[in-house]
């Protein structure tokens, strides 16, 4: 390769580095939210509660901005990425269901949005044919804090991801055998 | 001398220092490109640990991080093919090397700013292909770089960087992770500054030309002394041509079926075994790759050993460390096997760091052997090859089969599973073995031939434009040549007779480069062409005119000849001075100029066809059964048309059955029967050999009888 080629080539990734969007990236973890069950892959009973512990810092945004600072859980799916809002998984034509932001087409979906940190996880599909060929029903959750927007035109609720950080913990559903 | 040259290029049998050694080559290049070995993968590591980390802040799923992982892989090899084939035809190996490294490197600094799951598969694709360098060149380059005798432990100290690179990818990411507190970004800056130090430290590696070493010491062996001519340039072959090259030979066949089968045990084996570390033992994210790291570490020293064992145990026997190698597969195989089913985690590690140790000395104990049986500059493209059919074949292969185990019998289960490819590999791997040998022979007879030819001509003696040495060919499983010596002088005419099916037209297509030779060499002016592509062949003067009537029966006369013309000369004025030419010596044709070829009468016809000498003026003309169902003074008129070709100063071979044709415009005859040369020398001592020719009038007698009663 000659010196001219590894010049423009270097020329070409130094553009495509300076297209990234650096603000808001985070180099170090940061614990705002601490998870406090279920432990990592610990066993657990249906139903499973999740619960968790905001920092000081997020408290503190919380009780100065009751609602518009909301926790969004995303269960065994990958969760919205920084920036993004919840309207763009569910799909933003929601016409004629009488708007979709709703919490069940959510839940349909694996995600929950609460105000408290902790949600109380009734009804978990058993993966374990479909996940884990050696028969263990792991589920993951991943929380993130979701700011609230202006309220959008279709009556739902523009709830946006608020930054990149995000806490994930697995678990395993121990399931009495079916007859 | 063969003996001598194998001793040479295998490793003598005294051990030489390797401290000496290394400082004489200049120990900075192998410091460099081990420590390039050793933080190759920092990337990769650091995406497979924290990949469910970039998921979360990327919204993407655990598939889109996979499938990094996989584009990586497919970038790597497409980089290895391309690195291979541009550093063939110039040394530029170590620029490239060096260059490649800062590539990925910043590359994996880049990663750490992706802002979606499709730029960090964009990144580890890029990354990959430049890291193709890493496989396809570093060892090509440690060869010609330090003397023959420490090359069993050039390539274990190469191995054992690159089988540190997991546990030091491990150990930088844990750190980073754990104790640094770096988020997944972080990790990844971490890993690209990391990187671009020590890259950095590579950028004066310098290239030392191919095949220095091997050279001098075949120089040595052909001559018994070192102080003759330098060896001249030797012919570079195109990426095609050395592709076709490699898979002829037997031994090089035998190990991509090998290495096939090794794709199919190794590659899921690395992609399974941090799932059971998961299922199995509960390790994720940082806590399995870090568990991974310290599997590895047996495998340095492993690698290390079978580095000295190579110099040590096997100089002189090229075959010796591939069956060694198959021992090691097979090895591999059971440890894994038990500790995937023992599943106890003190003995499972144990079990797959024996593994993992084994298979770290497979590669050494194969990869040495094999280059040293390929000539320099196609040592980068056989590595790609192995390495692409491994991981692209046999890995894809094996993690869909593996997959499909999986889901019936558990993760455990399907690893266990892998002995059945891993004694297969070793099966393979020991019917290499002993084609590694004769492949070496049948280089040094080359390699010796080319050299006697270059000193004879570096000593201004005469050599013959057409030298074929000890052709072997056959179609698939058929041999057709055996062992044909074949020569022709510069401005000879040489008649090639025998009977159907000798062998006569099947020399010319290897002569043309229509059929490549299983065995044996040829020089054309002194220059190498056995794996020239024919087109390259016409270009350096070698134009062959087929059996039957070699025209486009549809084009005219005219375009006929600018087809000829244009298939090898784009300039156009060039063409029409040519057809000028051809128009003025065979007025005929000009007559003919518009018709179709296919309208000629069979004398016209094949007039049309010598035609191409006037266009192409080759050095060497090859004409295949000139005569062939025409009337006597058409054949006339046709040997008079060879002749003054032949006057003009163009070599001809002319294969004929017709022994009174041939022999009536040549003075040097061929005589072929079976595929072998029964008879070289003058025509009119031909004439005196009623043993040979009696089988050629008997089968034109047998022919005319039938023609008569086909008339009755």
């Amino acid at each position: 390769m000659t010196r001219h080629r590894v010049r423009l080539v270097l020329l070409a990734l130094a553009v495509a580095a300076s297209a990234c969007q650096t603000d808001g990236m985070r180099w170090r973890r940061e614990d705002v939210i601490t998870i406090t069950s279920p432990g990592l892959r610990e066993a657990v009973e249906m139903p499973v509660l999740v619960t968790w512990e905001p920092s000081p810092d997020l408290a503190d945004q919380i009780a100065q901005d009751p609602g518009g600072i909301l926790y969004g859980i995303f269960v065994d799916r990958a969760p919205i990425g920084r920036g993004a809002q919840l309207a763009d998984v569910v799909g933003r034509n929601c016409s004629g269901r009488g708007g979709c932001m709703d919490e069940e087409s959510l839940r349909d979906r694996g995600i929950h949005v609460s105000a408290i940190p902790q949600l109380l996880l009734a009804d978990l599909d058993d993966l374990r044919r479909r996940g884990d060929p050696d028969g263990r029903d792991v589920h993951a959750v991943t929380i993130v804090v979701l700011r609230r927007g202006d309220d959008r035109e279709d009556g739902g609720l523009a709830l946006e991801r608020a930054d990149e950080t995000s806490y994930r913990v697995e678990f395993v559903v121990e399931r009495e055998e079916e007859a | 001398m063969n003996s001598e040259a194998r001793r040479f290029l295998t490793g003598p049998a005294e051990r030489g220092g390797v401290g000496e050694a290394v400082r004489r080559g200049g120990a900075y290049g192998l410091f460099a490109l081990c420590a390039l070995a050793a933080i190759h993968q920092l990337q990769v590591v650091a995406v497979l640990a924290l990949g469910p980390e970039i998921g979360s802040t990327l919204g993407a799923g655990a598939g889109t991080f996979s499938f990094a992982v996989a584009a990586h892989a497919v970038g790597l090899h497409l980089g290895m093919l391309r690195f291979a084939t541009i550093a063939e035809s110039q040394p530029i190996r170590a620029a490239i090397t060096a260059r490649s490294a800062v590539i990925w490197s910043f590359l994996t600094l880049v990663t750490s700013f992706a802002s979606s799951g499709s730029a960090v598969i964009a990144a580890m694709f890029a990354a990959g292909f430049a890291r193709g360098s890493v496989k396809a060149l570093h060892l090509p380059l440690l060869m010609d770089t330090y003397d023959v005798r420490i090359r069993g432990r050039l390539f274990g100290m190469w191995t054992a960087a690159e089988a540190s690179a997991i546990p030091i990818a491990a150990a930088v990411v844990g750190v980073a992770w754990s104790t640094g507190g770096a988020s997944w970004r972080g990790v990844l800056v971490v890993c690209g500054v990391v990187s671009l130090g020590v890259v950095a430290t590579a950028e004066r590696l310098r290239d030392p030309g191919f095949g220095a070493p091997d050279h001098a010491l075949l120089r040595a062996a052909v001559d018994g002394g070192a102080d003759g001519p330098a060896i001249g340039e030797e012919t570079i072959l195109g990426a095609a041509e050395v592709r076709r090259r490699l898979t002829l030979m037997p031994s090089f066949r035998a190990l991509l079926l090998a290495y096939g089968l090794l794709g199919v045990f190794l590659i899921p084996f690395n992609a399974f075994m941090l799932a059971y570390l998961d299922r199995r033992f509960g390790l994720i994210l940082v806590g399995r790759v870090v568990a991974l790291g310290l599997m590895w570490i047996p495998a340095i020293g492993a690698a290390l050993a079978a580095g000295r064992w190579l110099d040590r145990e096997a100089p002189g026997d090229v075959g010796r460390p591939i069956a060694m190698a198959a021992k090691a597969v097979a090895v591999a195989g059971a440890a894994i096997a038990v500790g995937a089913l023992v599943a106890v985690r003190p003995i499972t590690f144990a079990l797959f760091s024996v593994g993992l140790a084994s298979i770290a000395v497979v590669f050494p104990l194969v990869q040495l052997p094999l280059l040293t049986i390929i000539q320099p500059r196609q040592r980068p493209q056989a590595l790609a090859i192995l390495h692409t059919t491994m991981t692209l074949a046999g890995g894809l292969g094996g993690l869909v089969i593996l997959g499909g185990v999986d889901r019936r019998i558990g993760i455990a289960g399907a690893l266990a599973t892998l002995i059945v490819p891993a004694l297969l590999a070793s099966r393979a791997l020991s019917k290499a073995a002993p084609l590694v040998e004769s492949d070496l022979d049948n280089l040094l007879l080359d390699v010796a031939e080319d050299e006697r030819l270059k000193r004879h001509r570096a000593a201004g003696e005469r050599i013959p434009l057409l030298r074929c040495q000890g052709i072997n060919f056959a179609y698939d499983q058929v041999q057709v040549l055996f062992d044909v010596d074949f020569t022709v002088d510069d401005g000879e005419m040489v008649a090639l007779l025998g009977t159907n099916g000798a062998g006569k037209s099947t020399l010319l297509r290897v002569i043309s480069g229509l059929g490549l030779p299983s065995r044996g060499s040829l020089h054309f002016r002194g220059e190498e062409i056995t794996y020239l592509d024919a087109e390259r062949r016409v270009e350096a003067g070698v134009v062959q005119i087929p059996g039957g009537r070699a025209v486009f029966p549809p084009l005219s006369v005219l375009e006929n000849l600018r087809v000829y013309g244009f298939a090898f000369d784009r300039d156009k004025k060039a063409v029409e001075r040519g057809i000028e030419a051809t128009f003025g010596a065979l007025p005929r044709l000009y007559e003919r100029r518009n018709q179709p070829a296919a309208t000629l009468s069979g004398g016209e016809q094949q007039m049309l066809a010598l035609a191409k000498a006037f266009i192409l003026r080759p050095r060497l003309l090859l004409i295949d059964e000139l005569s062939l169902g025409l009337a006597p003074v058409i054949v006339g008129e046709l040997l008079e048309m060879v002749r003054r070709i032949n006057a003009s100063g163009t070599a001809v071979v002319l294969v004929e059955q017709s022994v009174n044709v041939a022999l009536s415009v040549v003075d040097h005859a061929y005589f072929m029967e079976r595929g072998q040369i029964r008879f070289d020398g003058k025509a009119s001592d031909l004439l005196g050999r009623p043993d040979l020719l009696r089988s050629v009038f008997l089968e034109g007698a047998q022919a005319g009888r039938a023609q008569a009663r086909a008339g009755a």
